[in-house]
C-alpha cells in the first residue's frame, strides 16, 4: 500500500493545502514563530554556553585556595606565609625535582585600551582579566597549552587567551598591548577549549605585582592526586588553624561563575515568551479567519461522520504544522550564529547552539501552534451541524 | 480643520468596522499590546544603560584615587581632600572609604561607605533622606543612612543596630540604622556611615579608598582632574582623577553586543506585527468587498476608501501600540526590574514611551497600506459581483 | 420491500428566544428499501427539516423514528456520526466539495474514518468516480469542474461507503436544466439497477418528476401520499 493511502497521509495534505490556501495568514504566523523561536534559541545557548565555561572551566583534582571569606580570586589575597603554607601543605603533588605542583596566581581587572583605537576613549576600552601566573601554571592547569608562540618570560610580555580578539580586536602574537600605561607585546596564544582562561590575559607574577613589590597573591591553584585526593585537601586547608584561608577544588570555584548567565537565562525565557505570545495571537488570528471561511466546510464534514473532536483537530493540525514550519525556520536561522564569538564586559565565549536547543524551539513552535490553535478549533467542534450546513 | 472633521466623520464607520468581528479586533490589539510592551521594555533597558554612561550631572563629579592599579586596597591620605579643595573651580571635595563586608547571611555582600557628613553633603544629598535622618548623621557616631535595597537584602528597618561582617581578617562594623535612602538613588546598596567611626573600627591611619570632588561644572571637570593629579604628583601616593563616566563608559561598551542584539529583537517584534496588523485589516477589507463596492457605486471616492481602510489600521495600532508603551513604561517605573546577576535597576523615562508610542502611527499607516490599495483596486462591478 | 425508515407520531420545533416555533407536527411516514421518495413543499414547509432528522443531523422534539429498525433518539452523539458515516449518503444543493481536494480525494473522505485498508478504499473511490463518469477527472479540483460535474463528484462520494440510503437537499437546484436532467437521471439510475434507496428534496417539479414517490408537506404535515 502506498503512503499517499495512508491514513494521516489525506488529513496531513488537507491541513497543508488548506494553509496553502491562505498563504498570506500563514506566512505571518510562519513568520512570528521562526522569529520567536529564533531568540528564544539563540539566548538560551547563550546562557548554555556561558554555563559550559563555568562548568569546564577548572579541574576536579585542583584545590584553589584564597584568603578566608574571599568570594572570588579577584578579592582575595594571601600574603607569602600563606602560600608557602599552602604550597607545602600535605596532599599536593610534587613534580620530579621534588618541587610542589602549586600555581601562585595574582588576580585583577583592569580596563584595557584597544590597540589602534585613541587611548583616552573611556568607550574605546575594555575591562579585561589580568592572571599574573608562574611557569608552574602550565603544569597545574592541564587544560591548557600553548597554540602558538611562548609562556612570557619577562615582564612586558603577555600570554593571551584565543578569544581575547573578540573583545580587543585583531591582535596576535607581536602586538603591543597597554595595559595601565605600560606597554605589553604578546608572545604567545592560549587555548583552553571552553575555558574561562580564554578570555584573558596572562603575565609573569611579578609584572602585575609591579611597583608594590610586594609577596602577595590573590590565589594558589593545587594539584592533588585526583578528585578525591583534591577534596581532602579541601578539608585539611579549610580546617587548618595556620592558614587562614578557604580552599575549593577548581570545578567548585567556577561554578559559582554561573550566576551570569542567570542573567540570559531570564531575559531569553521573558523575551521568548512575549515574543512566543505574539506568535500565538498572529496564528490564532489566521485561524479563526479560516475557520470563518471553511463553515460550511465543516459542517459537511460532521454530516459525512467525522466526530467533532476530530473536525476541531484537523484545525489544530493545520496550526501545528504551520508553527512546525516556522519553529524549523527558526532554528535554522539561528544556526547562523553558532560558533560566532561574542563578548560580555570581559567573557568571550564561543556561541554553541546544541541538540537540546534546537529541541527546545521546535518544542516552544509546537507549543505556539497548540496555543494558536485551540480556540479556534475548540470552537470548530462545537459547530451546531444544520447551522453550519446553512452558512453561507 | 479639514482633516479632523473627516476623522469625526469615519470614526463611527471605522468603529462599526472594528465591531464587527470583536474577536479579530481583540486578537489584533492583544499582539500590539504584546509587541509595543516588549519593545519599550528592551528600549528602557538600553536607556537605563546608556544614561549610566551619559549621566550629565556625574560629569562634573570626580574621583580621585591612588593612582595604583589596585586602588581599592592601596589608600589615600584623607588630608589630600582639604588641598583639592583649594584647587580653582573646586566645589567641594569629600574623602570616602569603602568597607566591603558580609551582610546576614553567608556569602551576601554589605558594603559600608564612610564619610564626612558636612563635606559630603556638599556634594548633594542621597534621595529619600529627611533633614531628621541626616542630623542622625551628624549627631551620632555610629549612625547610619542605608540605601533601600541593602535593607530589603537583609532584612533589616530603620532603627536596628546590625552588624556588617568583616572579611580578610578585618574587623566587624556594628551600626545603627537611623534612616534610609530611597531606591534609585546611587547609594541604594550602601550603608553610610561616619568616615571617623570607620576609622575607629578599621584602623588604618587616616587611609580613605577615593576623594570625591564635584567640579563647578562638566565642562571644565577634566581641567580640574588634571590639575589634581599634577598637586600630587611628586607625592609619595600620587593621585589618579577620573570621571565616573569615564570608570563605567568601558563596562557599557563591552556590553554593545548584547545591546545591539536587544534593539535588534525590539524591531524584530514590531516588524511582525506590523504583518499580523496588514493580514488582519486585509482580511477585513476581503469580507467586506461588496460593501466597499456599494460604498464606492454610492459615491464615495477613491481617496476616500482608502482613507476609513487607513484609519482603521491606524486607530487599532495606535490604541494597541500606545497601551503597550504604557504598560512597560508602568512597569518600570516601579523601580523594581532588575535582571538577576546584573545588579541595578532598570528605569524609563517619557521619551522612550512617547518614542514607542508614535511608532505606532507609521506601523498603522504601512499596515493598512495593502489591504487600502486592495480595496480600491477592484471595479466597481467586479467587487459588487465578488464571491468568496 | 421493507421497511427502512418509520417515521411515528414526529415533532420538531425551535426556539426563538422564549417562544417555541414548531417546524413539523405528528408527522407520520413510511419508506421502504429500493423507493425513490421526493419530499415537496412550499418553504417553511419543514421538508428539510425532516430529511434532517432522517439523516439523523437533528434530534426530534418528540416521536419515533426509526431507521432499519434503530431508534435515531437511542443514539449518543459519536454512534449518530459513526452511524452516518457508514449508513448514510449526503448530497446537497451547493456540492459542499472540499475545495483543495481533488475529486478522488473527495470521495475518500467518508472512507478515512471507516475501517477499510487503503487498497480497498482505492478501490472504491475509482469504482464511485467510474460510476459517475467521470473516472477521467480523478485528479481535479472542484474548482476546475462544471457545477454538474461537481455533482456528480458528490454523488459519488454519497455511494463510495454502500449506504443504506442517500439524502438528496435540492440536488439540482444550482445547475442548469441540462446538467439537472443527467444528475437526476443518474440518481434515477441507481436506483433501479443498484436498488439505492433515495430521498430527495426538492422544490422543481421535474425534479421530482424522476422520483417514483412524491411525498408533501405542508405546514410540517403530510398533505397527502401518492
Amino acid at each position: 500500500m502506498s503512503p499517499r493511502w495512508s491514513r494521516l497521509s489525506l488529513p496531513l495534505r488537507y491541513a497543508w493545502r488548506n494553509a496553502w490556501a491562505h498563504r498570506g495568514a500563514s506566512a505571518v504566523t510562519v513568520f512570528s514563530v521562526a522569529i520567536s523561536v529564533m531568540v528564544y534559541v539563540v539566548m538560551t545557548a547563550t546562557a548554555d554556553s556561558l554555563k559550559g565555561i563555568a562548568a569546564s572551566t577548572g579541574d576536579p583534582a585542583n584545590v584553589v585556595v584564597l584568603s578566608k571569606g574571599a568570594g572570588s580570586a579577584e578579592s582575595s589575597r594571601l600574603d607569602a606565609p600563606t602560600v608557602a603554607a599552602a604550597r607545602y601543605a600535605p596532599g599536593v603533588l610534587r613534580d620530579a625535582s621534588g618541587e610542589p605542583l602549586a600555581s601562585v596566581e595574582l588576580l585583577a581587572m583592569r580596563r584595557i585600551p584597544i590597540p589602534g583605537l585613541p587611548p583616552d576613549d573611556p568607550a574605546a576600552q575594555r575591562y579585561m582579566s589580568l592572571r599574573g601566573v608562574t611557569p608552574a601554571a602550565l603544569l597545574v592547569h592541564p587544560g591548557i597549552r600553548i597554540a602558538a608562540g611562548r609562556f612570557p618570560a619577562a615582564s612586558g610580555e603577555l600570554l593571551i587567551g584565543r578569544l581575547v580578539t573578540e573583545n580587543l580586536g585583531a591582535v596576535g602574537i607581536g602586538s603591543e598591548i597597554s595595559i595601565e600605561g605600560k606597554p605589553h607585546r604578546v608572545v604567545g596564544v592560549l587555548a583552553a577549549k571552553g575555558q574561562f582562561f580564554e578570555s584573558e590575559l596572562w603575565m609573569t607574577l611579578e609584572d602585575l605585582r609591579g611597583r608594590s613589590g610586594d609577596r602577595e597573591a590573590s590565589a594558589v591553584v593545587l594539584r592533588a592526586a585526583g578528585p578525591r585526593a583534591a577534596a581532602q585537601l579541601v578539608d585539611r586547608l579549610e580546617k587548618s588553624r595556620q592558614a587562614n584561608v578557604s580552599a575549593k577544588t577548581e570545578t567548585e570555584y567556577y561554578a559559582q561563575m554561573q550566576r551570569v548567565s542567570q542573567a540570559f537565562v531570564y531575559l531569553g525565557n521573558l523575551i521568548g515568551a512575549l515574543l512566543g505570545l505574539g506568535a500565538v495571537v498572529a496564528g490564532a488570528n489566521t485561524m479563526y479567519a479560516t475557520m470563518s471561511r471553511r463553515i460550511r466546510e465543516m459542517g459537511t464534514l460532521r454530516a459525512l461522520g467525522f466526530g467533532r473532536w476530530r473536525v476541531g483537530a484537523a484545525l489544530l493540525l493545520e496550526s501545528g504544522l504551520v508553527s512546525l514550519l516556522g519553529g524549523a525556520i527558526g532554528v535554522g536561522l539561528a544556526f547562523a550564529w553558532d560558533g560566532i564569538a561574542f563578548s560580555i564586559v570581559s567573557l568571550s565565549f564561543e556561541l554553541a547552539i546544541g541538540p537540546a536547543n534546537a529541541a527546545a524551539g521546535i518544542a516552544m513552535a509546537l507549543a505556539i501552534g497548540a496555543a494558536g490553535g485551540f480556540l479556534p478549533a475548540r470552537s470548530a467542534s462545537r459547530l451546531e451541524i444544520v447551522a453550519a450546513l446553512r452558512h453561507v | 480643520m479639514k482633516l479632523f472633521s473627516e476623522i469625526a466623520r469615519q470614526a463611527p464607520l471605522v468603529a462599526r468596522q472594528l465591531r464587527r468581528s470583536p474577536r479579530r479586533t481583540a486578537l489584533t490589539f492583544l499582539g500590539l499590546v504584546i509587541a509595543f510592551f516588549l519593545f519599550t521594555a528592551l528600549e528602557s533597558l538600553l536607556y537605563t544603560m546608556s544614561t549610566v554612561v551619559a549621566g550629565a550631572s556625574r560629569d562634573a563629579l570626580l574621583f580621585t584615587r591612588a593612582a595604583d592599579p589596585d586602588y581599592w586596597r592601596a589608600q589615600l591620605p584623607a588630608s589630600y581632600a582639604e588641598a583639592i579643595e583649594e584647587l580653582p573651580g573646586v566645589v567641594a571635595a569629600s574623602p570616602v572609604r569603602f568597607f566591603f563586608g558580609t551582610g546576614r547571611t553567608e556569602g551576601s555582600f554589605a558594603v559600608a561607605m564612610g564619610i564626612e557628613p558636612s563635606a559630603h553633603l556638599k556634594l548633594g544629598i542621597p534621595d529619600g533622606v529627611t533633614g531628621s535622618e541626616l542630623r542622625a548623621l551628624f549627631v551620632e557616631r555610629d549612625a547610619a543612612l542605608v540605601g533601600e535595597r541593602l535593607l530589603e537584602d537583609n532584612g533589616w528597618k530603620v532603627g536596628d543596630r546590625v552588624t556588617i561582617g568583616g572579611r580578610q581578617r578585618k574587623p566587624d562594623l556594628t551600626f545603627t540604622i537611623r534612616g534610609d535612602i530611597a531606591r534609585g538613588d546611587r547609594l541604594d546598596r550602601v550603608a553610610v556611615v561616619r568616615l571617623d567611626y570607620l576609622q575607629e573600627v578599621l584602623g588604618g591611619g587616616g587611609r580613605v579608598t577615593f576623594i570625591q570632588v564635584r567640579a563647578r561644572e562638566a565642562g571644565i571637570a577634566p581641567a580640574v582632574a588634571d590639575a589634581i593629579d599634577r598637586r600630587f604628583a611628586n607625592y609619595t601616593m600620587p593621585t589618579q582623577t577620573v570621571t565616573e563616566k569615564a570608570h563605567i563608559a568601558p563596562f557599557i561598551a563591552s556590553l554593545s553586543d548584547a545591546r545591539d542584539g536587544l534593539r535588534l529583537v525590539g524591531y524584530l517584534a514590531l516588524g511582525v506585527t506590523l504583518l499580523v496588523v496588514a493580514n488582519s485589516v486585509a482580511v477585513g477589507v476581503r469580507e467586506r468587498t461588496r460593501e466597499i463596492g456599494t460604498l464606492r457605486a454610492m459615491g464615495y471616492g477613491r481617496a476616500r476608501v482608502v482613507s476609513l481602510v487607513l484609519c482603521e489600521a491606524l486607530a487599532v495600532a495606535v490604541v494597541g501600540g500606545t497601551f503597550g508603551a504604557l504598560a512597560a513604561y508602568a512597569l518600570f517605573a516601579t523601580g523594581r526590574v532588575e535582571i538577576p546577576g546584573a545588579g541595578f535597576a532598570y528605569r524609563s523615562d517619557v521619551s522612550v514611551v512617547v518614542r514607542a508610542a508614535l511608532l505606532s502611527i507609521p506601523l498603522g499607516l504601512v499596515a493598512g497600506a495593502q489591504p487600502a490599495w486592495s480595496a480600491v483596486r477592484m471595479t466597481i462591478s467586479d467587487a459588487l459581483r465578488y464571491t468568496e | 420491500m421493507s421497511g427502512l425508515v418509520e417515521i411515528r407520531g414526529l415533532y420538531k420545533s425551535y426556539w426563538r428566544g422564549a417562544s417555541e416555533v414548531p417546524v413539523l407536527s405528528d408527522l407520520s411516514l413510511d419508506i421502504a428499501r429500493g423507493e425513490f421518495v421526493a419530499l415537496m413543499g412550499p418553504s417553511g414547509s419543514g421538508k428539510s427539516t425532516l430529511l434532517n432528522l432522517i439523516a439523523g443531523l437533528d434530534r426530534p422534539t418528540r416521536g419515533s423514528l426509526r431507521i432499519d429498525g434503530r431508534e435515531l433518539a437511542d443514539f449518543a452523539e459519536t454512534e449518530l456520526d459513526r452511524w452516518r458515516n457508514r449508513r448514510v449518503g449526503f448530497i446537497f444543493q451547493f456540492y459542499n466539495l472540499i475545495p483543495v481536494l481533488s475529486a478522488l480525494e473527495n470521495v475518500e473522505i467518508p472512507l478515512l474514518i471507516s475501517d477499510y485498508g487503503g487498497d480497498e478504499r482505492r478501490e472504491r473511490c475509482e469504482a464511485a468516480l467510474r460510476i459517475v463518469g467521470l473516472g477521467h477527472r480523478l485528479d481535479h479540483r472542484p474548482g476546475e469542474l462544471s457545477g454538474g460535474e461537481q455533482q456528480r463528484v458528490a454523488i459519488a462520494r454519497a455511494l463510495v461507503n454502500d449506504p443504506l440510503l442517500v439524502l438528496a437537499d435540492e440536488p439540482t437546484g444550482d445547475l442548469d436544466s441540462e446538467n439537472a436532467e443527467e444528475v437526476l437521471s443518474l440518481m434515477a439510475l441507481l436506483n433501479r439497477q443498484a436498488g439505492t434507496t433515495f430521498v430527495m428534496v426538492t422544490h422543481d417539479p421535474r425534479a421530482a418528476a424522476k422520483a417514483r414517490r412524491i411525498v408533501h408537506l405542508e405546514k410540517g404535515r403530510l398533505a397527502d401520499a401518492t
